[in-house]
């Protein structure tokens, strides 16, 4: 699993200043999550330009309802806007009816004269992208928030609004199913 | 990692998922959705006013209307009692004028009743007499046809049937 990547949480003032719609605190707020928000629509929907559009339709829905979030309660705001963006995730799928859309070879922006170890790096990235294109929505959405953005699963039912025992499963079986889909490329233990 | 099998690509499992690679925010992308929030801000307080300035024309219309409704139900509730008021009068009223056409009929009648030649008391004739079994006071008054009244005439009022 990869290193956890917890997100500093923002300080009250920054927090009150994107509730009082400061820019520069807002711009705090962007910067601050645009990487995580990136990664998890473009995981879970595939790489493209509708990404940027998503990402900022996340931003915007997380700009209105910043003054309903509870800094003192239980959610993180990392976890917060991972909410929002798995319903902007959903909305996008029913309504422009998105599939998943790995990355292509020409997408792996490797260059040439890149070193090998590199190079393969890229390819194995490829090969997961197309393994996890494999999973049902549903699954990937688990996975991706399982082992990129590090949340167990009773945060994961949170964040997708299933029973914390259907998140289990729906990891389990997603784990499964890569590790069966990655037979060869997973280094013999 | 580094030395991976050039026929092959292999990884563990544990630091594979890190080479899915996620796809970076362009430049310019922070100021791009930090002016986008802002004019999103603006113009939610746009909507917000003009939603709030609708209400509150709405809000009126309803009131005018209710006070109209109210008012047009009042006056039409006064004139429905009024009209009731009236109805309950009427009798004492109707009363009058049934008392005025009977006094006016009966002094008509009266007049008319004055106005006519006064006849000569008609003679109550004995009874004819059986053939055969004539008096002789019954032979001056036979072959008269006796008149009887046929009409029940009050001081005011007489419903005698003229006959020709």
């Amino acid at each position: 699993m990869p290193a956890a990547r917890v997100l500093p949480e923002l300080d009250r003032a920054t927090l009150d200043g994107c509730r009082a719609g400061d820019g520069a605190a807002l711009g705090v707020f962007v910067r601050r999550h645009q990487a995580m928000v990136f990664a998890f629509l473009s995981r879970t929907l595939g790489a493209g330009s509708h990404v940027e559009d998503l990402a900022q339709e996340v931003f915007l829905r997380a700009c209105r309802a910043l003054p309903g979030f509870d800094a003192a309660g239980t959610a993180r705001l990392s976890t917060w806007l991972l909410t929002i963006a798995s319903r902007v995730a959903t909305d996008a799928r029913r309504k422009r009816k998105l599939s998943f859309a790995p990355f292509e070879a020409g997408q792996l922006l490797v260059a040439p004269g890149t070193p090998e170890t590199e190079r393969r790096r890229a390819e194995i990235g490829l090969a997961l992208a197309r393994a996890a294109s494999e999973l049902s929505d549903a699954q990937r959405d688990v996975f991706v928030l399982a082992e990129f953005h590090d949340l167990d699963t009773r945060a994961i039912a949170a964040v997708l609004r299933i029973r914390e025992s259907t998140a289990r499963t729906r990891l389990f079986r997603a784990r499964e199913r890569l590790r069966e889909l990655l037979r060869g490329v997973w280094e013999d233990r | 990692m580094t030395s991976a099998p050039t026929t092959r690509l292999r990884s563990t499992e544990s630091e594979g998922w890190g080479h899915w690679s996620a796809q970076l925010p362009t430049e310019g992308f922070v100021q791009r959705t930090v002016g986008a929030a802002m004019r999103d801000r603006d113009e939610g307080r746009r909507a917000r006013a003009r939603r709030s300035a609708w209400i509150v024309a709405l809000s009126l219309v309803l009131v005018a209307g209710a006070a109209y409704g109210w008012t047009e139900r009042w006056a039409h509730r006064r004139a429905r009692t009024d009209a009731s008021d009236a109805r309950i009068a009427a009798p004492e009223r109707i009363e009058a004028r049934v008392d005025d056409v009977t006094q006016a009929a009966a002094s008509a009648v009266t007049a008319t009743i004055a106005r006519q030649p006064q006849h000569p008391p008609t003679t109550v004739s004995p009874p004819r007499a059986r053939r055969g079994l004539a008096s002789p006071a019954s032979s001056a008054s036979s072959g008269r046809r006796i008149e009887m009244p046929r009409c029940n005439c009050q001081e005011w009022f007489c419903d005698c049937v003229e006959t020709p």
